[in-house]
């Protein structure tokens, strides 16, 4: 039921990128064309669901009890550290090359020309050389403490 | 600036949302499709089930629009493949080690008005402007 459920939210995203267009390319390179004829679709639809994404999260976290008790994940980092700002620009970096995301890849990964397939295998190599890597790029340990080998070498 | 049809993104975003709405009150989880991922990608994750389900319906179901409205997906047809790579890859890196994207940072973190997400935001805009400048000049546009 539960993995039924997360099914139905996955197509139900889907549906909204096919919709909004956001998963095309072109609409993320209009998007990111600041100083030429910038396309405001995505801006349109990132604040029409950051909106009703918010008034979903404020309105259960308020009246179905606390997060806690409700077993709920709220992030609550809210230090704007390095790792972030270094992270958020390379994703930026990224994004600008071939206008693709990772939901919008993963939902046009099926697209006949392979290319978008590519992306998302490229995509999981640079998510698994991230663990490795990120104490050197960052000198902070990663998420869920330090490593057997890193918390030897201390 | 573009003169766009606001109905679609409107609507289409409003459907997102109520996606990573659903699955905040159903499951408790932040809907960002990096971290959701990466949990695949990590062994020892003890929630892999439920994302991947959530996975799974995102892959299915947006295959299944693109086969019947194939414009409403991916239309690239002109990066070279190197190129793909190369951004995959720094995608990737960048999603983990800023902890979000598009959908983490941009959607939930900024519906939530999380000022990690909000500066976040701005910088993947920033960056990717920056690099879209930049392929521009050195190989006059990679679409």
């Amino acid at each position: 039921m539960n993995r039924l459920l997360a099914f139905v939210w996955g197509s139900l995203f889907a549906l909204g990128l096919g919709i909004a267009g956001v998963a095309r390319p072109s609409t993320i390179l209009g998007h990111l064309d600041l100083f030429g004829a910038w396309d405001p679709t995505l801006l349109t639809a990132l604040c029409s669901g950051a909106f009703v994404y918010g008034i979903f999260y404020h309105a259960v976290t308020r009246f179905t009890g606390s997060a806690a008790a409700m077993q709920r994940t709220p992030p609550t980092n809210r230090k704007i550290d390095r790792p972030l700002v270094l992270g958020a620009a390379l994703f930026g970096a990224g994004w600008g090359i071939a206008g693709m995301c990772p939901g919008a890849a993963l939902a046009s990964a099926a697209h006949p020309d392979g290319r978008v397939f590519v992306f998302v295998l490229a995509m999981c190599a640079g998510m698994l050389a991230h663990g490795p890597t990120r104490a050197k790029l960052t000198r902070t340990a990663p998420r869920g403490g330090l490593s057997r080998f890193e918390a030897s070498a201390r | 600036m573009q003169s766009i049809n606001v109905i679609p993104p409107l609507v289409g975003g409003a459907l997102v949302g109520v996606s990573a709405g659903g699955y905040w009150l159903t499951h408790g989880r932040i809907a960002g499709v990096s971290g959701l991922c990466a949990s695949l990608l990590d062994p020892t994750d003890r929630a892999r089930g439920v994302k991947a389900a959530f996975l799974a319906g995102l892959v299915l179901c947006g295959a299944l629009i693109a086969s019947m409205t194939p414009s409403a997906f991916a239309n690239t047809t002109s990066v070279p493949v190197a190129a793909v790579i190369v951004a995959g890859v720094v995608v990737g890196y960048g999603s983990r080690l800023g902890n979000g994207c598009t959908s983490g940072h941009g959607l939930c973190g900024t519906g939530r008005l999380s000022p990690r997400s909000l500066v976040a935001g701005a910088l993947f805009t920033l960056g990717g402007a920056s690099s879209l400048l930049l392929t521009n000049a050195v190989m006059g546009g990679l679409q």
